[in-house]
């Protein structure tokens, strides 16, 4: 009893305590500002040139892609960043193809101490990101375009009255052994030919999966297109998704310069 | 001391009393029973038979595609087949790689009681010079596997056979791990099963990378999805449950799969 004063202080850290904001260790917190740091989230068809379906027409090339851009994720606050885009089906066979910033090349290899030997792509290992692609009826998307990022995962009752989940995503990527589920990694385009029904509203889901380090902001060329994907589709199918930084290389004596890597990579004139 | 001694002894069996009472409380179990498939659809015998696939689905019925099939998922994209969501399932017989790139995706595991059985099976060797016996296949096993003993190789052995023959029937005992039987919902599982006589449930892509000298290869494996979606890998000249068997609420034992019908592709 003699000691109760003893108390006093502890009641005061006690109320001290209180006042602590816990939020201030969350590694998505922002202190300076003092709100959480919400991940990029873009709806591509609130742009100035929205992407549409580009017509196949014979005897010429397709149009140049969407290219759009992208912040960082802040994988902490369990938010998703990306971009979105809906388009309205065709009744026929329509093909999405998204190609992240910038180039992947596996041949370009650091050396022993962590440094590129190859001069003109030193800034290749932090200037590469990777979107992951998915597409499905806009009433199966979970998300809020440039809001909230969503996913096409359902749920549905089996016939025992079990809840399972079903992924409703219709953009099938193949892997190596034709299970589907596929996803490209780093750099890596990302396509899928879906067979749409008419008047019918789609959506497109890129999810950012990694964002170049050097900038935080992640280019890609985008673009959805009538009929069926090509065979073949790679680094230079889509153009656009580097940064626009000019490349000056030194071969034998002679200079060339190229706009940016994917040129350097898929008009090489040095070679 | 002595009463020291005394007390924490009793402390410790408590303890130990209490963790055998520990009930995790999982809901997951163990289902064990039996396939059965009658001898008349088996032409060639039990060592004909491709791996058995047993699944637990959350039904089975006949309307949909003509013949028994697993309850399935709705069917995305350009696939053919929805998942059918399995609760979990086994096989009986695995793929096996039995030395020889020409034995690759061919062999399954509970079929054949010694190399000599394999060679006629598979026709290894045949257009060699001597033809192969079972100690020429032993031989390149020895060397590919680095084994020195032939019960080492997992594809054969009389105690390894799957099957036996009982009352006009190949029956098999099949055990299937951590199952949640959805006891509390409102209809049964059931157990559904096919045998994958054409093989097709075999990637010759995937597997071990070879083990021995020479071009690099793999040994081939099963696909992941056999159970999701059996229908994409079944072929004319495959067997199947026609009727399922349902689930029976706390029976953890004594089932029996009969694989019963033709499926004609």
């Amino acid at each position: 009893m003699r000691h109760t004063w003893l108390c006093l202080p502890l009641l005061g850290l006690l109320l001290a305590a209180c006042d602590i904001n816990g939020l201030s260790v969350a590694q998505y917190w922002d202190d300076e500002n003092n709100e959480a740091m919400a991940s990029d989230v873009v709806d591509l068809m609130a742009s100035a040139q929205p992407p549409e379906i580009a017509a196949d027409e014979e005897g010429s090339d397709w149009p140049d892609p969407f290219v759009g851009e992208v912040g960082p994720v802040h994988w902490g606050s369990g938010l998703l960043g990306g971009a979105t885009a809906s388009f309205l089906g065709t009744g026929d066979d329509v093909c999405i193809l998204v190609d992240p910033q910038t180039v992947w090349r596996d041949d370009w290899v650091m050396t022993g101490d962590g440094h590129q030997d190859d001069p003109d792509s030193t800034n290749y290992l932090h200037d590469d990101g990777d979107l992951d692609l998915t597409v499905g009826l806009s009433a199966d998307y979970t998300g809020t375009p440039g809001e909230v990022m969503g996913s096409f995962e359902r749920t549905f009752v089996d016939p025992n009255g079990v809840e399972r989940s079903a992924d409703f995503n219709l953009c099938l990527m193949y892997d190596r052994y034709g299970i589907a589920g596929a996803s490209a990694g780093r750099a890596t385009p990302e396509w899928c030919t879906l067979a749409t029904e008419e008047g019918v509203s789609y959506t497109v889901a890129l999810t950012t999966y990694s964002v170049p380090y050097d900038d935080d902001r992640l280019r890609f060329a985008f673009q959805m297109r009538e009929g069926e994907c090509p065979l073949t589709v790679d680094e230079c199918t889509l153009r656009g998704d580097a940064d626009p930084s000019p490349v000056t290389l030194e071969v034998d004596g002679n200079t060339y310069d190229y706009d940016d890597q994917e040129e350097r990579y898929c008009d090489p004139r040095h070679l | 001391m002595t009463k020291r001694i005394a007390l924490a002894s009793l402390v410790g069996a408590l303890l130990l009393a209490g963790t055998s009472c520990w009930d995790e409380e999982l809901r997951e179990i163990d289902l064990t029973g039996t396939v059965r498939i009658p001898v008349e659809l088996v032409e060639g015998g039990a060592s004909t038979l491709g791996p058995v696939y047993v699944g637990v689905f959350a039904d089975a019925d006949t309307d949909t595609l003509g013949f028994t099939y697993p309850f399935m998922g709705p069917v995305l994209g350009d696939q053919s087949w929805g998942n059918s969501y399995p609760y979990g399932g086994t096989s009986i017989g695995d793929y096996a790689f039995p030395c020889v790139q020409d034995g690759k995706c061919r062999m399954v595991t509970g079929r054949f009681s010694d190399l000599d059985q394999v060679i006629d099976s598979l026709g290894l060797g045949q257009s060699s010079d001597p033809p192969w016996d079972s100690e020429a296949l032993w031989d390149i096993c020895r060397s590919y596997f680095g084994y020195t003993q032939v019960q080492e190789l997992e594809f054969i052995g009389v105690d390894r056979l799957d099957f036996r023959e009982e009352d006009g029937f190949f029956v098999a005992d099949f055990k299937i791990w951590h199952v949640d039987p959805q006891d509390d919902a409102e209809g049964r599982p059931v157990l559904w099963a096919f045998v994958d006589n054409g093989l097709e449930t075999c990637n010759p892509d995937g597997g071990e990378s070879n083990r021995g000298d020479g071009p690099w290869f793999r040994e081939g494996e099963v696909f992941p999805d056999v159970l999701n979606m059996p229908g994409k890998y079944m072929t004319a000249g495959d067997l199947f449950s026609t009727s399922a068997t349902e689930l029976v609420v706390d029976q953890r034992d004594g089932y029996e799969v009969v694989v019963d019908g033709l499926f004609e592709g």
